[in-house]
């Protein structure tokens, strides 16, 4: 009774590791049918540990694309950048791509360190939410200054309430008709410009104290501010920002 | 003689004093939070129009990407988070014709091109192509 038990047992055994067998067998094929993409792991974990030391940010992303013609070469190398401060500002993705690019693979595995010698061209894209250029402000002015931002594409919409001891005296010398009471409440619509990593605003729309302001004086009140801001480099990634658009949730910055 | 030319200058006066309080108003009037909106962008051309449209939805795949590092496989994934609604063709009102590989590339192209003065119209890659 006890032989016949044991046998049993060996027989549901050999099933099993016979199926399991032939399941790792079949599904190689399978898969590879599917999906003939070419990736190189060690490599992108291998990148992703040397940039995640540089760099500080939520998290890091990289995919290594291989040419199918030649799986030597690298077709694209992608680093997607979570959370990583861009100077004040916290971008929420920062991906750069780079095209048949040839690393420095001698620093890469001595160094440790990630350089790219060539590439034959790049895309950069970075994405910052209004909710990161809200934290932005808040952490440039005082308590008191409260201002909201909205995305209606291609204006960015801003609400403000400022008291007017905040407001720089160049700037309040334009609004002083504007301003009655202890403070600047109002809304206005704003377009971007970038350049070689600067970032700057252009207003298209500007209400204070129940007031629009007309344009010669927008015009002038925009000279007098000549709001600049610098676009942080991730190092080592390489990018040059010469354009911007106001989307749904973000503001995109390319290169 | 001096009096009518006082008159005349008092005239002036009255009337640049009436329109720089009529422009005061038109200020305050336009300044009310009713009137906290974006300027309004329009334009009649179509060719400008389409051009326009095409970009802003180029854009949006650009943004797709970098967020996902791979292309939307069809429009309606851009929505909410990079486009809140897809623009249909000027004139025709059709869907913009969209194709994509996920990975390496994708084009938007107008279906009918001719409309707009062109024989080909597409964004491949964010590049605009007109032929």
């Amino acid at each position: 009774m006890k032989m016949e038990k044991s046998y049993k047992n060996k027989g549901a055994r050999l099933l099993f590791y016979f199926l399991l067998i032939s399941m790792s067998l079949i599904s190689p094929f399978a898969s590879s049918e599917e999906t003939p993409e070419l990736t190189n792991k060690p490599l992108e974990n291998e990148i992703t540990k040397i940039l995640s030391r540089d760099i500080y940010c939520k998290k890091i992303v990289v995919q290594v694309r291989l040419s199918k013609e030649n799986p030597n070469e690298i077709k694209t190398l992608a680093v997607k950048v979570e959370g990583a401060a861009l100077g004040g500002m916290v971008a929420d993705y920062v991906t750069v791509v780079y095209e048949k690019p040839v690393i420095d693979f001698n620093q890469l595995k001595k160094a440790k360190r990630f350089k790219i010698i060539s590439s034959s061209g790049s895309k950069a894209g970075i994405l910052i939410s209004k909710k990161a250029i809200e934290r932005y402000i808040a952490g440039k002015v005082k308590k008191q200054v409260r201002i909201s931002i909205r995305f209606s594409p291609p204006y960015a919409e801003c609400f403000f309430d400022i008291p007017v001891s905040e407001i720089p005296p160049k700037t309040m010398k334009l609004l002083d008709k504007y301003v009655k009471g202890k403070k600047l409440e109002g809304y206005a619509a704003v377009q971007f410009k970038a350049k070689d990593n600067a970032l700057s605003i252009l207003s298209s729309k500007v209400i204070v104290n129940h007031f629009l302001i007309p344009g010669a004086v927008r015009k002038e009140l925009q000279n007098s501010i000549k709001q600049v801001e610098r676009i942080g480099i991730l190092s080592p990634l390489r990018y040059s920002i010469n354009n911007v658009t106001v989307q749904n949730n973000y503001l995109f910055l390319t290169n | 003689m001096f009096r009518g030319k006082l008159k005349f200058l008092l005239g002036i006066i009255v009337l640049v004093m009436i329109v720089g309080a009529v422009y005061v108003f038109y200020l305050y009037q336009q300044g009310g939070t009713e009137n906290y909106n974006p300027p309004m962008q329009k334009t009649d051309d179509p060719k400008v129009q389409i051009l326009s449209e095409m970009t802003v939805l180029s854009g949006a795949v650009e943004a797709y990407y970098a967020k996902n590092l791979r292309y939307p496989d069809k429009l309606e994934q851009l929505k909410p988070e990079f486009i809140d609604k897809i623009p249909l063709e000027t004139g025709t009102e059709k869907s913009f014709i969209y194709e994509s590989d996920a990975l390496d590339r994708y084009r938007i192209t107008v279906s009918e091109p001719s409309r707009y003065g062109f024989k080909e119209l597409f964004i491949e890659n964010g590049k605009i192509i007109q032929k």
